[in-house]
């Protein structure tokens, strides 16, 4: 299998980040983008870790926003291959990291790469509404937007009563977070949109890797709608030279 | 010999010029065939005295590559480029590398500090018209001139009769090498008379021939020049020839063998994980960084395998006798930039493990 996108490298935060976008890349340009290395392995060729090696590369994991040093050999890497490095990014909020949570801090973030890491950057888009041209230091921006890829999810999910069923899950767990001095905490946004595809596929097996389906009737892909508008300008701009 | 930082190797092999930076004292290199991990390997056999380093590349070719021409083939297979002028040719390497502070005295041979590049050139005219009879000859007509910036020059002709005295301590070991006689001699040599040594050998072949009660060296009937080692092994009243072990074993006596030879040294293992099975890997690392760790050898091994790789971080994550060598720990990825030519990509430890655990491949091939 050859790289759909032949002239670049793509870092995103997690599996959430590269399913989501290889998906929205078969839907708008009838793309097929390599799936990263661990995504291809079933249970038992995880354990042996022999699936899919070394083939090539459309998407890299990095581990999160404050993962960057960790990952500077393989933006090196990808730099001496002669291919563009962008990157995606949760924005977060201040309160969920006081480092490199807010969208400024996470701008911030990616301007200084090049100095404190050696790592070479084009282009960034911060979810959920931010691009940022790092070679160039302009940034497109929707007020201090903050927020991460549920907060996009959120807006272009269909089924809007299952997240209306999750809201009041969620606040019934607050709800009893003291009951008897047992502590409780609402699951994850993650957790929040893996259940909501889990309910719309109706559908036990496809619990497994496959959770996150983005299927038209459940979610709404329309790129000329306010969440999605900005992502699809940026992946224009990264996506149709490469495949002119 | 000091522990190197760094290193650079210019016009050998495929390389017209080569470096890698940050080094640690286990190395573990991976790259895409063809990349050169192998070159990295032989021009590892850099000596500051270039004799030693020129007997170790005859070395190299004679005994492990089988080479049957000393002259013009010699200079083809290591020179990048070789410049013939009026049927004479000269060759010309260079390396450059850095030593870790602690072994700096024992670089005194040369003027610079250890925070400079130095540099060993040598030029050798392609000559096979003298022939020498005796092995101490071989490098008898070179001459080694210092200069004044504190590098030197080396100038001599190649002498050959055809019979090659190889050099003994070969700090090497390619993958394809089997059980052999040498292999018995160096055992006798720098083991067997030390009993902690023998124990220890015993003790860490385990992790392959888990019966191993001893070992032994025997004359052999049909080559008394050539003793044979011996395998005792628990409820077997006959030893057995190491020889007749698997590939692993074999492997993994030579290296332990190795480590003890070149202590305070260094030590190149191409593909150090061909002949071993994947339920040994653990047991294997561990056994190879345990030993490397206390005799103070520096170790570079190539390798394609995942498992190898994912060991190898495994092991070291492993108790307080492991951890404290995570921060000696290197992975060096070779990899090919857009002119084609290798570079060498250095991770941390810590680099290491974020890409094994993110399942970052490191393998990865980015480019079509």
């Amino acid at each position: 299998m050859s790289k759909a996108l032949p002239n670049h490298t793509i870092f995103v935060e997690g599996p959430e980040d590269s399913q989501f976008l290889r998906e929205l890349m078969r839907e708008w340009y009838h793309m097929k983008v390599t799936r990263p290395e661990a995504e291809k392995k079933t249970a038992e060729q995880e354990k042996s870790g022999k699936a899919g090696a070394g083939e090539f590369t459309d998407f890299m994991h990095c581990g999160g926003k404050t993962q960057f040093e960790k990952n500077a050999p393989a933006f090196q890497d990808s730099t001496l291959q002669g291919l563009t490095n962008i990157v995606f990014l949760d924005a977060d909020s201040l309160q969920k990291d006081e480092t490199v949570g807010g969208l400024d801090k996470t701008i911030e973030l990616c301007l200084s790469l090049q100095v404190k890491h050696n790592i070479t950057v084009s282009k960034a888009f911060i979810f959920p509404n931010t691009i940022l041209d790092v070679e160039n230091k302009t940034v497109i921006k929707r007020g201090d937007e903050t927020g991460d890829l549920e907060t996009i999810l959120h807006h272009i999910a269909v089924e809007r009563r299952l997240l209306e069923c999750w809201e009041k899950y969620e606040e019934c767990v607050r709800n009893n977070a003291h009951e008897e001095e047992k502590k409780y905490q609402p699951p994850g946004t993650k957790t929040k949109f893996y259940a909501y595809s889990e309910a719309v596929l109706r559908n036990a097996d496809n619990a497994g890797g496959a959770r996150r389906q983005y299927r038209n009737d459940f979610w709404n892909l329309d790129p000329n709608q306010l969440y999605l508008q900005r992502l699809r300008t940026f992946l224009d701009e990264i996506v149709l030279p490469s495949s002119e | 010999m000091a522990h190197l930082t760094s290193f650079g190797v210019e016009n050998f092999k495929r390389f017209e010029r080569f470096s890698m930076n940050n080094l640690g004292q286990i190395n573990l290199l991976w790259g895409d065939n063809n990349v050169g991990k192998t070159s990295i390997l032989e021009a590892l056999l850099f000596h500051p005295d270039p004799h030693i380093f020129k007997h170790r590349l005859l070395t190299n070719l004679f005994v492990f590559r089988n080479f049957d021409d000393i002259t013009r083939s010699y200079w083809l297979y290591y020179a990048n480029s070789l410049n013939v002028q009026d049927g004479v040719g000269s060759v010309h390497f260079r390396t450059k590398y850095l030593t870790s502070a602690e072994f700096v005295d024992s670089l005194t041979f040369f003027k610079d500090s250890h925070t400079t590049w130095i540099r060993a050139d040598f030029t050798t005219r392609v000559d096979n018209s003298v022939i020498a009879d005796n092995p101490d000859e071989l490098f008898m007509s070179n001459t080694l001139t210092p200069r004044m910036d504190g590098t030197f020059r080396f100038d001599g002709s190649i002498k050959f009769d055809g019979k090659f005295y190889p050099h003994p301590e070969m700090p090497l070991i390619p993958f394809f090498l089997g059980y052999e006689h040498r292999l018995t001699k160096k055992y006798t040599h720098h083991i067997q008379r030390f009993a902690s040594l023998a124990e220890q050998m015993k003790e860490d072949l385990r992790c392959m021939i888990p019966t191993i009660t001893d070992i032994l060296v025997e004359p052999n009937e049909t080559s008394p020049n050539n003793p044979i080692l011996l395998i005792r092994q628990k409820g077997q009243d006959l030893a057995m020839p190491l020889g007749t072990f698997g590939d692993g074993a074999i492997k993994l006596f030579r290296i332990l063998l190795e480590i003890i030879v070149h202590k305070g040294e260094r030590l190149m293992i191409d593909e150090i994980d061909s002949g071993v099975h994947v339920s040994r890997f653990h047991d294997f690392w561990r056994t190879i960084l345990k030993a490397a760790s206390k005799h103070e050898v520096q170790i570079f091994a190539t390798t394609h395998n995942w498992e190898c790789l994912q060991f190898f971080k495994e092991v070291l994550e492993e108790e307080e006798e492991m951890q404290p060598l995570q921060e000696k720990a290197r992975g060096i990825k070779l990899t090919t930039d857009k002119e084609g030519s290798t570079q060498a990509i250095t991770y941390t430890f810590e680099q290491f493990q974020h890409a094994i655990n993110h399942h970052i491949d490191p393998r990865a091939v980015m480019r079509v």
